[in-house]
């Protein structure tokens, strides 16, 4: 794959703790999604961060993300955290991506839509490949999110982690492809296994314009080790945006973006549940970042 | 799945130094997957087979890129070749005759989600158990977990006393609607099921129930409210609902009042109160975790667990005792017939 000259942003305001488990404590998550119930007061920390120097919300598909953008008069860009899962289809004993959607559009593949996406995924199609799967999946769930704001796709961690264990790097090269081609924008990968997914996409020769994964001083979601994903992200070649920076709260914001800088992070991801005061503290991140 | 005769065991020798654990996951729903994932990373481990009779999901399993041999059934796949053991993750119907082939075949076998779906099936499941020759285990992330395993060690050291009163709750956000109800199984065996094994480890096995249960949405328990009669020490009584907003992850949370002090365990943290100490002290699970393998998730969890008793055998009243797992089904059975009844009280058949 050619060297890309693609660049993905630097400070991204995570927003998908409002829709997903995310690691902080219960009283907090309860307390922060409370806080952004009504969409103007989400909308309010939207422009904040924008304000403040984020370069982009990363988030899911989600009816109260719609909500607070439509309040909105200007464009909101977002590196999509995508297949969305429904958290509901843990009750199901299929693969989620087998259920379908839970709307009433069929979750069809668009070839009109996708372009020239679609053409580079023929050779997937027939061979059944998770990539058509989530290709599919993507192309439905983007329309939710403006696919004109979308400057970026993300591989959510259960499918980049169950490609990654199946050692398929023909999803990881498709996707790569799929994604650039269908937003004209970034394409990347979040894990929760960041020190095999460098070293396989190394191997491989597969470079994402991206990659998302935790990284703190705690060691909090740093698996197997942190030492490992310490060097994982020291190594040069694949940007990585470091997002769970206070380690499940444990320790502060500016701890962990220093800690995540000084290890070679490209960029910081902090999420909506970490930040208590929006505006200035993604200011003082941006300050750090330069 | 088939009903050919079995080759005998293929277990490797336990007392090899160098054994990498040849296993297969049979059910390649999305636990199966899980699982799969979870035995392609282990460096203890091999994914030697994926097993479904479901045509569907073998195919997305090959499309998800497992190169493992693919079988309809475990009898096909041990034609291939040896295995140590399974991973059941079938649907709960179809565990009970999936782990008495794997049994009779002399396989080690690991039941991650419920054993059986009812009393029928765990009858059958105990009957094979006593023939088993390997390590057969049923396992949950709670019977592992650093919190909860910290709070049975403080109540088992008994400094704080005799046990008073034991009240636990599990909660998530899941059904609002009849929209959004499984196709199968109800709040008891997707939610209550682990706590119920959590707390026959912690505290004993139940004998009888009492129970109450609320149907919003159709003929599904969505929300009950048990308490549970044990041979020894005080009741237990426990909510479960999946129809509470605000719980993205399930909540699991024991309180337990002793005689010089209080516990509040969660999947989420750990407060001790001690008599004579003014303050709590307070452990979050985040400044526990690092290198847990609940890190990587309840599937690399309990897979680790498992394939210690593979190296070193179940120990005695081992959490991961299948038998426990069986228990919890009979106490689902008497809670449901313990609501059936407006609470009235039910044994749980032995």
């Amino acid at each position: 794959m050619s060297a890309t000259v693609r660049r993905a942003p630097r400070l991204v305001l995570g927003v998908t703790s409002l829709d997903l488990p995310a690691r902080a404590a219960r009283d907090r998550s309860l307390e922060v999604a409370n806080r952004f119930k009504e969409s103007e007061s989400l909308a309010v920390a939207l422009v904040k961060a924008l304000e403040a120097g984020a370069e982009a919300l990363y988030a899911v598909p989600s009816s109260s993300l719609r909500a607070a953008m439509d309040e909105l008069k200007r464009s909101v860009p977002v590196l999509a955290r995508l297949p969305h899962l429904p958290l509901g289809d843990d009750l199901r004993h299929e693969h989620p991506l087998l259920i379908g959607t839970h709307d009433d559009n069929p979750d069809v593949w668009s070839g009109v839509r996708a372009g020239l996406a679609a053409v580079s995924m023929l050779p997937a199609t027939l061979q059944g490949d998770l990539a058509v799967r989530v290709a599919q999946r993507i192309e439905h769930e983007a329309a939710s999110l403006g696919t004109r704001e979308v400057i970026g796709v993300a591989i959510a961690p259960e499918i980049t982690d169950l490609a990654l264990a199946a050692g398929h790097a023909r999803f990881f090269e498709r996707m790569v492809r799929f994604g650039r081609a269908r937003f004209g924008g970034v394409a990347g990968f979040e894990t929760r296994d960041l020190a095999h997914l460098v070293l396989r996409l190394h191997e491989w020769g597969i470079e994402p314009d991206f990659l998302i994964a935790a990284a703190n001083p705690a060691g909090v979601g740093m698996t197997p080790v942190p030492l490992e994903v310490e060097a994982a992200l020291e190594r040069p070649g694949i940007p990585v945006l470091v997002t769970e920076l206070r380690g499940g709260g444990v320790g502060s914001l500016a701890d962990g973006a220093r800690y995540a800088l000084e290890h070679g992070a490209m960029g910081l991801l902090p999420e909506l549940v970490d930040l208590d005061d929006v505006g200035g503290e993604l200011r003082a991140l941006r300050v750090m970042l330069g | 799945m088939t009903d050919k005769p079995l080759p005998q065991s293929h277990s490797p020798d336990p007392n090899s130094d160098d054994r990498r654990w040849r296993l297969a996951v049979l059910g390649l729903g999305r636990r199966g997957l899980e699982y799969a994932a979870a035995v392609a990373r282990d460096s203890s481990c091999d994914l030697a087979g994926l097993v479904d009779s479901r045509n569907d999901l073998r195919g997305f399993a090959r499309g998800c890129g497992f190169q493992a041999p693919l079988a309809v059934s475990l009898a096909r796949l041990l034609e291939r070749g040896p295995l140590a053991g399974v991973i059941v993750c079938a649907p709960p119907r179809e565990v009970p005759a999936l782990a008495c082939r794997a049994i009779e075949a002399g396989l080690a076998v690991l039941i991650p989600g419920p054993p059986a779906a009812d009393l029928a099936g765990a009858d059958k499941l105990a009957a094979a158990l006593s023939a088993a020759s390997r390590p057969v285990a049923s396992g949950n992330a709670a019977l592992t977990h650093p919190l909860f395993a910290r709070a049975a060690h403080v109540l088992a050291e008994g400094s704080l006393g005799a046990i008073v009163s034991v009240r636990a709750s599990v909660q998530v956000s899941r059904v609002f609607g009849p929209a959004s109800l499984p196709p199968a199984g109800d709040v008891l065996d997707h939610v209550a099921l682990d706590l119920v094994m959590l707390l026959d480890l912690l505290f004993g096995p139940a004998h009888a129930v009492s129970a109450r249960a609320e149907r919003l949405y159709g003929d599904t328990i969505d929300e009950a409210h048990v308490t549970l009669e044990l041979g020894a020490g005080p009741p237990i009584s426990f909510d479960c609902s999946w129809s509470v907003p605000g719980y993205p992850r399930a909540a699991m949370v024991l309180e337990v009042e002793c005689k010089r002090g209080r516990v509040l365990a969660s999947d989420d943290a750990l407060e001790l109160e001690r008599e004579g100490t003014p303050a709590t002290q307070r452990t979050v699970l985040a400044g526990l975790i690092e290198g847990h393998p609940l890190e990587w998730g309840e599937a690399h969890a309990t897979l680790q667990e498992f394939t210690r008793r593979l190296s070193h055998g179940m120990q005695a009243d081992d959490p991961l005792d299948l038998a426990r797992g069986l228990r919890a089904v009979r106490v689902l059975d008497a809670i449901r017939g313990s609501a059936a009844t407006a609470g009235g009280s039910r044994e749980v058949p032995a």
